[in-house]
């Protein structure tokens, strides 16, 4: 009996570690390879990106795919930071457009989360399922309307065009409305016993009682507006204002060591942001799964 | 001057579920009324309508003079205590002690004196700078008692403040409340389902069943003289026996027959009887364990088992397939021997106070007649 739960925790031991290590190979692989030399660069990935540059799409059986540089460099780093301007031009437009949107959505949802937790009553339910209903749509059904409205507010081709619809996401309401639903109605009656208003409510009893969900909201809104490729490609038409996301994509050829230097920068804002509240993220996701308590 | 009153007070909840009945009460100032009964009887909507947490659908309730049907709970001047604490959890014990005097814009110096005076008071001054997930049950009971007292309210409200704690930090903590309301002096409204604590606490009680009140009065008068067969069933442990009888009328005197016996009433009884022209016939005698004694003579029983609670032995039998109980008192003097399962034992009622219930309503035919100061009661509760 124990022999035979012993080869199944191995079993799954080995398993696990199989697929982190699949997962985290492309991300070492990155970080890594940004520190080679261009020389380096072009003999392990050189055929691939002629051959693209030449219009082909053939990829040279002589990718060296290689995880230790020969030679430590910072001169991709050196290039991104110091030489290319462009590239910290659109980091800069990442992060305007991601912040705003994080503390728009944040604001936002929590807002409309309390009033979908205090107030019950039939036109509450049809606003919450159309909520839901909208979260469980893919995002492209949403982008021409998007599109439509933006061009009506003659926001288009503005920031704003991405920044408005990123702050009325149904998804962290719907999350939000979950967790804020967990408070016990005690505290709050106790709190208005006490004296508290509505707003003293929300700010002082529900707000801080939410924090791990905030956080995990605002990490994964991050992520997911860092990361955002469609709506600056069809709601930006000005390539100045698209984000490096978008730039990644287009650097990607031609400039190998560069890509992998500017996804290591790109990555470093997501990663500390993952760091620092992962202990929030960790506790608001499982909250909202309902695995804890 | 702090009493509340309800005048025809109803609540009826959404789909015409009735939670609350006509209710009328009148809770004196500085009283300690306690609201008993089985869950769902509507005792903690009716204090949550005190509160201003539930909406009154019909009647008056009066703070004082104040009429409170439209008032904010904030501005009632009434402080409540909650079932599961309500403690802000990401509060210090201070910060949630205070909350309720930074709502009132109340100066520093004199919450931290309040604060102080209230931790003092519960023994929880080496607390104050934990939060409520870092304090046991009965820690976090005070620190919300605390909360409530901090701010010197007209009226307390407490649902069910007990209801968590085990059996033994239950009893200490009902000692404190006890020591509490001497300190403050105010009126109480105490709702719980323990009917220990209801006899313990409540200058007067007022047992409530289906949003009915079954029965106001003292201690001693509902557990003494209950008024129907459900607050004599309620109130107690073990609870009343009850035994199917008939009412008699012989030589100008009322008797009771029970399991075959015939037992004479006490005049008291007569007199009760007599006043209201009762009609002898089918009836239900109601006996307490405690009189109801194991002896040579009364109704024949079959012996079933014995409990030892420690300082009684409760003796259960059987009469006529019904299981009814007798309470033995256990003395280190005398030994007591548990009768065997099966064998045949004779119970005794103590007619002085047996009662007698109407069989379709279940009215006490003999309620306020019996001796229900049982014992006297120094006035312990208040200074």
């Amino acid at each position: 009996m124990r022999k035979k739960r012993l080869i199944g925790r191995t079993a799954v031991f080995i398993t696990s570690a199989i697929f982190a290590i699949a997962f985290l190979l492309p991300t070492v692989l990155t970080i890594t390879n940004s520190f080679m030399t261009q020389s380096e660069i072009d003999a392990n990935y050189g055929q691939v990106f002629q051959s693209a540059n030449s219009g082909s799409t053939f990829i040279s059986e002589q990718v060296n795919l290689k995880f230790i540089p020969d030679k430590v460099s910072l001169s991709q780093y050196v290039r991104v930071l110091f030489q290319s301007p462009e590239y910290l031009l659109k980091f800069w437009n990442s992060v305007i457009l991601t912040v705003p949107i994080v503390i728009l959505q944040v604001g936002v949802a929590s807002i409309a989360a309390y009033g979908f937790t205090r107030w019950r009553g039939k036109v509450r339910a049809a606003i919450f399922f159309f909520y839901v209903i909208l979260m469980l749509m893919p995002y492209q059904v949403t982008l021409v309307p998007n599109y439509l409205v933006s061009r009506w507010l003659g926001i288009l081709n503005t920031r704003w065009a991405i920044i408005l619809p990123g702050a009325f996401a149904p998804f962290s309401v719907f999350l939000l409305t979950k967790y804020m639903r967990r408070i016990p109605v005690s505290l709050i009656e106790a709190a208005k016993l006490d004296g508290a208003g509505e707003w003293q409510i929300f700010t002082k009893v529900c707000l801080p009682q939410c924090r791990a969900a905030l956080y995990s909201i605002a990490i994964l809104v991050f992520i997911d507006y860092w990361n955002m490729v469609e709506q600056p490609l069809i709601l930006l038409a000005d390539a100045e204002k698209q984000p490096l996301s978008v730039y990644l994509s287009q650097i990607n050829v031609g400039e190998v060591g560069v890509a992998f230097a500017v996804a290591t920068i790109y990555m470093i804002p997501t990663l500390l942001l993952f760091l620092h509240g992962e202990e929030y993220l960790v506790e608001g996701i499982a909250h909202q799964g309902s695995v804890k308590g | 001057m702090a009493q509340v009153v309800f005048e025809n007070v109803k609540k009826v909840y959404e789909k015409g579920v009735v939670a609350v009945h006509d209710f009328n009460l009148e809770i004196h100032d500085k009283e300690f009324m306690v609201f008993v009964g089985p869950s769902g009887c509507g005792k903690s909507t009716t204090l949550r309508m005190v509160a201003g947490l539930e909406t009154i659908t019909q009647g008056n309730i009066y703070i004082g003079d104040r009429l409170v049907n439209n008032v904010l709970p904030k501005d009632r001047d009434i402080s409540m205590v909650f079932q599961n604490y309500a403690l802000f959890p990401h509060m210090t014990v201070y910060d949630n002690i205070a909350f309720s005097l930074k709502r009132r814009k109340m100066p520093k110096e004199e919450i931290k004196k309040r604060v102080l005076e209230a931790a003092e008071i519960l023994d929880i001054t080496e607390l104050l700078k934990r939060k409520p997930k870092a304090l046991s049950g009965g820690q976090r009971q005070r620190v919300a008692i605390g909360r409530s007292i901090v701010r010197e309210p007209q009226v307390f409200l407490m649902d069910e403040p007990l209801s968590n704690l085990d059996a033994k930090l239950r009893n200490q903590m009902r000692t404190e409340i006890v020591k509490l309301r001497r300190r403050m002096d105010t009126t109480f409204i105490y709702v719980t389902h323990d009917q220990i604590e209801a006899m313990t606490l409540g200058d007067r009680i007022v047992v409530m069943d289906k949003g009915l009140i079954m029965q106001v009065g003292t201690p001693q008068q509902v557990y003494g003289s209950p008024a129907n067969m459900f607050v004599a069933g309620f109130i107690g442990t073990p609870q009343m026996n009850f035994i199917d009888a008939q009412l008699l009328w012989e030589n100008g005197r009322y008797k009771l027959m029970a399991a075959g016996e015939i037992f004479e009433l006490p005049d008291v009884a007569q007199d009760k009887l007599s006043s209201e022209s009762r009609q002898p016939g089918d009836v239900i005698m109601g006996i307490r364990p405690e009189h109801l004694i194991i002896g040579d003579s009364g109704f024949p029983a079959s012996a079933d088992v014995s409990e030892l609670t420690g300082s009684t032995a409760n003796v259960h039998a059987l009469v006529e397939d019904r299981e009814i109980v007798s309470v033995v008192p256990l003395t280190s003097a005398a030994g007591y021997s548990a009768p065997i399962p099966g064998s045949v034992i004779h119970l005794m009622p103590d007619m002085d106070m047996v009662h007698i219930f109407d069989k379709s309503t279940g009215e006490n035919l003999l309620a306020g007649s019996h001796k229900v100061a049982m014992f006297d009661m120094p006035d312990v509760n208040r200074d």
